[in-house]
């Protein structure tokens, strides 16, 4: 949103929307701006839920490392829960997921990797379901 | 610029150059894209505006560091479905939860897909108890650390 339709909804003006923003930036509350598009009007079916499981008393900041390496994959989460990591892949198609579980299975210390596979194209998260956090995605 | 069956389009180089620089920082200015990509401010300009047209851009996303306005607890929580509940419903319902920002229904590993971000532990617990009230099967909540996001790490391949 440009920052003069921010100014008029606030009820500042522009040039102090664009100082509040960049200080905004500089501390770091706001780490990106970013677009939100349509994957499946250039090619991509969706997105994949890749959760893996590591051996015991490993340290999945190496693994997490590795899978920041593979294309597609955006998100990456060390869990708590049944599995160990959780990665979120944008989806070419199936021989896709396929390439991408086989090569995150060679991976040292990976023991298991389950998939959901979601006919989702909104990129980078879904659309907003609710108004009161429009579009807002954790990260540091 | 064709269009593909009913829904994909066809990007070129410069489109994908356009999308690509766009998804690192989405308030480049356009004489920094039109610099980028070796054409007019204009030129740049008409593109995004088709690019918008054609539905490929849908719109622009804030990242922010969610544990400065209190939300200390991002989660997914996944379902995988004992009967034959309405998906779409529970879906429909669980998006009334201000701070899930994606749920759907997945094949796979499990049926349901929801993630969201918590200010609280016992917010998470509340809408496990509701979805567990709405249908049968198995729940199970992971609870992250803080994640890493790079979202152009995609292939933007124009034809």
């Amino acid at each position: 949103m440009p920052f003069y339709k921010i100014a008029k909804m606030v009820g500042i003006s522009p040039r102090t929307v664009e100082l509040r923003y960049r200080k905004l930036v500089e501390q770091q509350v706001i780490l990106q701006t970013t677009i939100r598009i349509d994957l499946g009007k250039i090619g991509y079916d969706g997105k994949a839920f890749i959760y893996l499981g590591v051996s015991k008393g490993i340290d999945r900041s190496v693994i997490i490392e590795d899978l920041k390496k593979i294309k597609g994959i955006y998100l990456i989460a060390a869990i708590n829960g049944n599995y160990d990591i959780l990665a979120l892949l944008a989806v070419k198609d199936f021989a896709n997921i396929i390439e991408v579980k086989d090569n995150i299975g060679k991976l040292s210390n990976v023991e298991k990797v389950d998939i959901s596979f979601v006919p989702d194209e909104t990129y980078p998260m879904s659309r907003w379901i609710n108004n009161q956090i429009p579009q807002i995605i954790s990260s540091q | 610029m064709k269009y593909m069956g009913d829904k994909e389009v066809t990007i070129d180089s410069i489109d994908a150059k356009l999308i690509s620089l766009l998804l690192k920082n989405a308030r480049t200015k356009t004489k920094d894209l039109a610099k980028a990509c070796g054409m007019s401010s204009t030129a740049v300009g008409n593109r995004i505006k088709k690019l918008k047209k054609t539905g490929v851009i849908t719109g622009s996303a804030l990242v922010v560091k969610m544990s400065e306005f209190g939300y200390m607890y991002p989660a997914s929580i996944s379902i995988e479905r004992s009967g034959a509940e309405d998906a779409e419903k529970l879906v429909s319902l669980i998006q009334h939860f201000s701070n899930v920002f994606f749920s759907g229904a997945s094949f796979g590993k499990c049926d349901l897909q929801i993630f969201l971000v918590s200010k609280s532990l016992k917010e998470i617990d509340n809408l496990k108890q509701l979805i567990s009230k709405h249908l049968l099967g198995r729940i199970s909540v992971d609870l992250w650390n803080t994640p890493w996001v790079s979202f152009d790490n995609i292939d933007i391949n124009g034809r």
